[in-house]
């Protein structure tokens, strides 16, 4: 488990916002974006993944409807609401500034 | 309880049944994209891919929990959800729930039973429009008059001028109440209770005929008028429901009266039984008998004005009252009161202690039932903990555990509703005749209401700190403890021993209670009323004035009658008299004593309870004479008037000196004769056995100062009493075929009937006392066999090192009777504070009798040491080795 890093706490709702940007995704399709976007780093655990999607559906950044996969199977698709971009950018804006802030830390001397 | 937990799964199944299926879809077909992806990218077998998917995946249904969790709080979802676990897990200990919830319905049932009533009789407005507003008037004497009566009738001037003078009432209405006999028709006579009306009554109470019109004030000129309204039961029962009544006339005391209205059912006042209601013809203009007390007042509040605002404006006219008529209203005045208490004034502290002593009872089943749940999450410690390691958080532990005692609560509440039913029947059956408003009592919304209350606040009390205390599971400890018997439970056995010792407290109080109801009852029935009841046959009888107008007829009646009853086979001796111990108190009445002054104003009145008898009357009722003779045959119309005395008028206005041969005269008596005392009898019970002896004085009906209206006659018999009926009503037939025997019963049953009060809070005193001690009882042995349970390897070291059985049943016991010991002692102080409140109901008896609190104390730690024998006989009986083994 080496090759793959932890999520922060609080990351998730940013990947999982993310990665619906493309368009609407399954749930498996969800943790799939994330893995091959991070190529294989980022790893999001199923038990974290549904209950993120049910709390970010409860808050109105997402919404769920059951449609058909591409493999023709009834499948639950999340697609970002309005409120949800915004939250993105606020998110994003908040990453950048904590990463950024950490980079700084770790290049001083 | 199997189909209350499907159908409550049903309920939640339905509300979870979407979410919960779209999420084990969700999940599986991640679980299935997975295991393709594994097959695709690494080549996997598809069997090897869906294991490794799975590994993957981890505990389904831990992360459904953690999706749950995440979702909002669903709360009707969980509740349900817990029910249904909590049925089922009550499923699997039956003897638990049973107890529980037949304690919990015991509690709850009693409590729903009594408030049932207390709501009917105490609660409910009186049915009148307005009701609140509604009061009524009685004449009041000071207590040193020696006619001291809480409720003493008006004369008609005292009504005309508090009607004229006061401001604070809209309506005054006066009335008087009458037996009348009925003798239309080819019905039998029937005798019947009836009203004499002023044209306002009906006007004031706010009600309205059902069937033509109610009495006005043109119905009532002086002298009155020939209509009457008739009552709907005696419309139904005696004239059929005829609907063409109106404008028939009726005969009442041998005289016709005119339909006007008939009352729609349920109205009845003065009294229950009241049917007949006819003019009563005052004349405001004669305001001369000021002294003539037989008038009832009802008034109505005008808009605006309260009760004590109009007992303010009553004062004040009375003590202008005083100036104007020293001689009459010193000493003597009218006094107001709502309605309301009038009719149930007598049994409200009695309803108030029977529903705090239920109460008392249902606290003890909460904190019984708290004990058991204690008990049984101590054993279930293993199963708490394991939901708690399984990510069950606290908050939801605790949530759990209150639905269950919600689940125990509700079946016990449901339960105690079938309960609270039967108990109201019987407590009406018990208390019939005590109880006024009876009809009112009914098992309403509002009683159910009441009930559901109670189970929840029920469920609250009992499972509050079994939940608390189950929610603190701290789930290594338990598992690894794994059951052992060690000592984690330390403070729950704590709390029971509270619990338990509360128990043993609130028990003692209400045992107090009734051991001091059952000792007053006592000393009530050792009181001698002065006659001997027993085969003594009554048979009641009124003279209707229309065939017996004048006194001669009258008397040369009663005397035939005497003699032919006499006749009558096993009859030892006949008599009678215008009132009735224990049954009829004669009234009260002035009198003067020949040679002595009037007694001035505010001086206690020469009075006595004045009674018209036939001769024998002490040797039928088994009277003692104190000295002289009773009435003979002899001492008839023609001869010289004679009277005798009772004991207390003796004393009390012939100090030490014999009444016989002083001549009295009654105040009513129109001829103003003299009457030489003959005889001194003894005392006799009047108004009831808990009543002070009264002054009275006899007169013979065969010499009256008026002609009473009803006669008793009394019949010593040998053998049945009640076989001589037939016999008796056929004597009186033969004499006149229109004459009812208005009521014929034994004296020993209407002895019985006087006691009905103070035997129905006796009873139900008495039956709340058996099932706390019993609760109490139960509880001691659940704690004390659930301690031998715990400490069977400990009991058994000690045996094996060498403790005698002795020592060791002593050791059980002495841990419960320590609870008993606390309890009781907390018990009598509780007693000490609250048994006062009864006092009202005690007879002879102080509501802190020692002899009886120390009974209640001996009871109490009898049945506690009982309730402790059967574990301790148990732990003297474990064998040491296998105690020992058992871990």
């Amino acid at each position: 488990m080496t090759d793959r890093a932890d999520l922060l706490q609080g990351t998730l709702d940013l990947l999982i916002l993310k990665s619906l940007v493309a368009g609407p995704v399954h749930g498996w399709g969800i943790s799939k974006r994330i893995r091959q976007l991070s190529e294989g780093v980022l790893e999001v655990g199923q038990g974290s993944l549904y209950p993120a999607l049910y709390r970010l559906a409860d808050r109105g950044w997402v919404t769920a409807e059951w449609g058909e996969s591409a493999g023709g199977r009834r499948a639950k698709f999340y697609t970002l609401t309005a409120v949800g971009r915004r939250r993105l950018e606020e998110e994003r804006a908040s990453w950048r500034l904590f990463s950024g802030a950490v980079e700084q830390v770790l290049e001083a001397t | 309880m199997k189909w209350l937990g499907r159908s409550l799964r049903r309920i939640a199944g339905l509300l979870r049944r979407a979410p919960e299926r779209e999420m084990d879809e969700e999940m599986r077909l991640h679980l299935e994209m997975e295991a393709e992806e594994l097959v695709r990218t690494r080549g996997l077998a598809p069997e090897e891919a869906r294991r490794q998917a799975a590994i993957a995946f981890g505990g389904v249904e831990h992360y459904k929990e953690a999706v749950r969790e995440a979702r909002p709080v669903r709360p009707l979802e969980d509740l349900l959800r817990d029910a249904s676990h909590g049925v089922r897990s009550l499923r699997r200990s039956p003897g638990f729930a049973a107890v529980a919830v037949l304690t919990l319905a015991l509690g709850i049932g009693g409590t729903a039973a009594i408030f049932s009533v207390v709501r009917g009789v105490l609660l409910r407005p009186l049915r009148y429009p307005q009701a609140e507003s509604l009061v009524t008037v009685w004449s009041r004497f000071l207590p040193e008059s020696g006619f001291d009566f809480p409720t003493f009738p008006v004369a008609p001037p005292e009504f005309w001028d508090y009607r004229e003078e006061n401001r604070s009432l809209a309506e005054l209405a006066a009335f008087s109440t009458v037996g009348v006999t009925l003798t239309d028709g080819e019905a039998e006579p029937q005798r019947v209770q009836g009203a004499m009306v002023t044209g306002n009554f009906f006007h004031t109470l706010g009600v309205d005929a059902a069937l033509g019109r109610v009495l006005g004030p043109g119905d009532d000129p002086p002298g009155g008028s020939r209509r009457v309204v008739l009552g709907d039961g005696l419309w139904r029962t005696r004239y059929g429901s005829d609907p063409d009544i109106l404008g028939r006339s009726v005969i009442v005391d041998g005289e016709g009266f005119e339909v006007v209205g008939v009352m729609p059912p349920g109205f009845a006042y003065p009294s229950g039984e009241t049917v007949v209601w006819g003019p009563i013809g005052l004349d405001p203009a004669n305001r001369s008998n000021r002294g003539a007390h037989f008038l009832q007042l009802v008034g109505r509040l005008a808009p605006g004005v309260s009760l004590s605002e109009a007992r303010a404006e009553l004062g004040t006219l009375m003590s202008i009252w005083e100036s104007e008529y020293p001689e009459i209203h010193t000493g003597h005045f009218l006094v107001l009161n709502s309605m309301m208490d009038d009719v149930v004034g007598s049994v409200r502290g009695t309803l108030w202690v029977l529903l705090g002593a239920v109460g008392f009872v249902l606290l003890i089943a909460c904190a019984n039932v708290a004990s058991l749940m204690l008990g049984r999450n101590e054993a279930r410690r293993q199963e708490l903990a394991v939901r708690v390691a399984l990510g069950a958080g606290r908050r939801r532990l605790i949530q759990q555990l209150l639905t269950d005692s919600l689940v125990l609560a509700l079946a016990g509440g449901a339960l105690g509703v079938a309960l609270a039913w039967a108990g109201m029947r019987a407590i009406l059956s018990l208390g019939a005749g005590t109880i006024p408003r009876a009809d009112a009592v009914a098992l309403d919304g509002a009683v159910l209401l009441f009930a559901l209350g109670v189970t929840l606040l029920t469920a609250l009390l009992f499972g509050l700190a079994p939940a608390l205390r189950g929610g603190a599971q701290s789930p290594g400890a338990a598992i690894r403890e794994g059951g052992r018997g060690g000592t984690g439970g330390r403070g729950g056995t704590r709390l029971r021993s509270g619990l338990i010792v509360a128990e043993v407290a609130l028990a003692v109080v209400l045992v107090a209670g009734a051991g001091l109801m059952i000792r007053s009852f006592e000393r009530l029935t050792a009181v001698d009323a002065g006659f001997r009841p027993e085969g003594l046959l009554m048979a009641q009888l009124a003279l209707p004035s229309r065939d017996y107008g004048d006194i001669a007829s009258v008397a040369a009646f009663h005397s035939q009658l005497a003699t032919r009853l006499g006749a009558l086979p096993g009859v030892v001796s006949v008599s009678g008299a215008s009132d009735l111990p224990l049954y009829e108190a004669p009234p009260n009445v002035d009198f003067e004593i020949e040679g002595m002054p009037p007694t001035g104003p505010g001086q206690p009145a020469r009075s006595g309870d004045l009674v018209f008898a036939l001769p024998d009357y002490p040797a039928t009722m088994g009277i003692r004479m104190v000295e002289g003779r009773f009435f003979t045959p002899s001492d008839d119309v023609e001869a010289p008037r004679v009277a005798v005395v009772n004991r207390t008028a003796a004393r009390m206005f012939w100090d030490e000196r014999s009444p016989i041969g002083s001549r009295i005269r009654t105040a009513g008596d129109p001829d103003r004769a003299w009457s030489t005392v003959i005889g001194v009898i003894e005392d006799v019970k009047w108004a009831g056995l808990d009543a002070e002896h009264r002054q009275a004085y006899y007169m013979p009906v065969a010499q009256p100062a008026w002609r009473p209206s009803t006669l008793y006659y009394t019949l010593r018999v040998a053998g049945d009493p009640l076989a001589l009926g037939p016999a008796v009503r056929r004597s009186v037939a033969e004499m006149d075929r229109r004459l009812p025997v208005i009521r014929l019963s034994e004296m020993d049953a209407l002895v019985e009937e006087s006691l009905a009060r103070p035997r129905f809070v006796m009873v139900l005193l008495t039956l709340f006392g058996a099932v706390a001690l019993s609760l109490g009882a139960i509880g001691i042995y659940g704690v004390v066999s659930y301690a031998v349970t715990r400490r069977r390897r400990e009991l058994g070291i000690r045996m094996a090192l060498g403790a005698g059985r002795g020592s060791t049943a002593g050791l059980v016991l002495a841990q419960g009777m320590r609870l008993a010991l606390v309890g009781v002692g907390l018990g009598l102080v509780v007693a000490f504070a609250t048994t006062r409140l009864m006092a009202g109901l005690l007879y002879g008896v102080s509501p802190t009798d020692p002899l009886t609190l120390a009974a209640v104390c001996g009871v109490l730690l009898a049945a506690a040491a009982g309730a402790c024998w059967i574990p301790a006989r148990r732990a003297v009986r474990l064998d040491p080795v296998a105690a020992l083994r058992i871990e």
